[in-house]
């Protein structure tokens, strides 16, 4: 899987990074920066509980 | 100097069928009244001059993708992919002409909006039809009243042949009211402000189209069905100031593919400038001693690096601060952010204080070049539209003409 993010939705409160401290990092302003990269295992499974984590659902899963 | 940039009126007259002006508009100031000798085409001479659409349907849609047309907005995505996914998603969607230029700098939209409005009309009548839509919107700003005006009579005009309902929208002023997702956001009843889209090539998701192209692009797809070339001229606005986006005069020209850089510069009367932003505030900055020769032809630029963006080729003066001008227009692009997404509300103004300070000191131009460099790299591709990337690219240009 990869992960996205709307950033439109997104309104930096930064639980993803807390859930998936491998995949996202957050810059300056506490804004998710997320890995382009194709996720697998344990990388994919901190990508999903960051997912559900999110109150603002700004992150999905995406081919 | 060269006058090849000038349609013949006389061709113009008996043909029509691959150009969109007969001279060249000039605007004075930045205001959105006609501009000087205007000479527009209502339906009777719109059809002297260029007949009937003689390509419609299925051969419309052969000859669009036949003929290498990309949207005149600043993308220049090839005008037969959008049309072809917006006619995947079945009938009853929406064509929309977007004549909400956000660019200080551009008048080449409301200059064909004002002149050509029957060639705008027919071009965006021929897709609606070719997709099937349900309905034609011309999104245009409030602000905009000779624009409106001259609409309201060329759909007036048409009244009787039209198979669809027209009608004018009113767009909030500003730059990124103009963003091609914010005008189907708008359209549906939306903000008109900027959406992310988890498909870009069917950026109104599922269901019917909506359809949007500047009023440029349109005007080509009117040469397509009226079965001229869409793609021998290019329009560009040479854009004069008298001090940072305070624009003194717009000359649109409408200029074939080997007419040079200087020679649009001559025909437009402006002295030449030491530098050219191209393509818009996102555009990027080139050295006129690069850019004099090179001819304006799109696939050219292309190879070169470079890109007509929207067609603007706003020129800095000799003796004016390059850098300057470009933390001024990287202020007012920060204060245009639509204030939806974090890389765009922070990371703009920290953008614009990174080339403030190289402006500032430009003995210590490896350090800021670093945070100008850094803060891009931060930042880039983080935004629902590409307003940022727009940024980015004006700034990271202008520390490598200016910066030292």
């Amino acid at each position: 899987m990869r992960l996205s993010i709307d950033p439109v939705a997104c309104d930096g409160l930064g639980m993803c990074a807390h859930q998936a401290p491998d995949v996202i990092e957050l810059d300056p302003w506490g804004y998710p920066v997320i890995s382009s990269e194709q996720l697998e295992g344990a990388q994919a499974d901190q990508a999903q509980r960051a997912i559900r984590a999110c109150p603002r659902k700004a992150l999905y899963a995406s081919a | 100097m060269s006058t090849t940039g000038m349609a013949p009126t006389d061709s113009m007259a008996t043909t029509g069928r691959d150009h969109l002006l007969a001279h060249p508009l000039v605007y004075p100031g930045s205001g959105c009244s006609m501009p000087m000798r205007a000479d527009i085409e209502d339906l009777a001479l719109h059809r002297a001059r260029r007949g009937y659409p003689v390509l419609t349907g299925p051969a419309f849609v052969d000859a669009l993708s036949g003929s290498e047309l990309t949207g005149r907005g600043g993308a220049h995505v090839p005008a037969s992919w959008k049309l072809n996914a917006a006619r995947d998603s079945g009938p009853g969607g929406i064509v929309v002409i977007n004549g909400a230029e956000g660019e200080p700098g551009s008048a080449k939209d409301q200059a064909l909006l004002q002149t050509r409005p029957h060639l705008v009309l027919e071009g965006a009548l021929a897709a609606a039809e070719a997709i099937r839509a349900r309905e034609l919107i011309i999104w245009v700003h409030e602000s905009a009243e000779a624009t409106r005006a001259s609409l309201a009579a060329a759909v007036r005009e048409r009244r009787d042949e039209l198979t669809i309902p027209v009608r004018m929208l009113l767009a909030p002023e500003g730059y990124v009211g103009g963003e091609s997702s914010a005008v189907i956001s708008a359209v549906r009843g939306g903000p008109a402000l900027p959406q992310h889209s988890r498909d870009r090539a069917r950026p109104w998701g599922d269901g019917p189209a909506v359809l949007v192209h500047n009023a440029e692009t349109h005007a080509r797809l009117g040469l397509v069905a009226l079965g001229g070339n869409p793609v021998a001229t290019s329009l560009v606005t040479i854009a004069e100031s008298s001090a940072p986006l305070n624009f003194t005069r717009r000359t649109v020209i409408e200029v074939p593919t080997d007419l040079r850089f200087a020679d649009a510069v001559a025909i437009a009367g402006a002295p030449e400038p030491q530098a050219v932003l191209l393509g818009g505030m996102g555009g990027t900055w080139v050295r006129w001693s690069d850019l004099a020769e090179l001819p304006i032809d799109p696939w050219e630029m292309r190879a070169q690096g470079l890109s007509l963006g929207a067609g603007i080729v706003h020129l800095l003066p000799q003796g004016r601060d390059g850098l300057k001008e470009s933390v001024a227009i990287l202020d007012h692009l920060a204060a245009e952010s639509a204030r939806q997404c974090g890389p765009c509300i922070f990371g703009l103004p920290a953008l614009a204080d990174a080339v403030r300070r190289t402006a500032k000191a430009r003995t210590a131009k490896g350090r800021s070049s670093e945070e100008t460099q850094r803060i891009s790299d931060l930042i880039a591709g983080r935004g629902a539209c590409r307003h940022p990337d727009g940024a980015i690219r004006m700034a990271m240009s202008a520390q490598e003409v200016f910066g030292s």
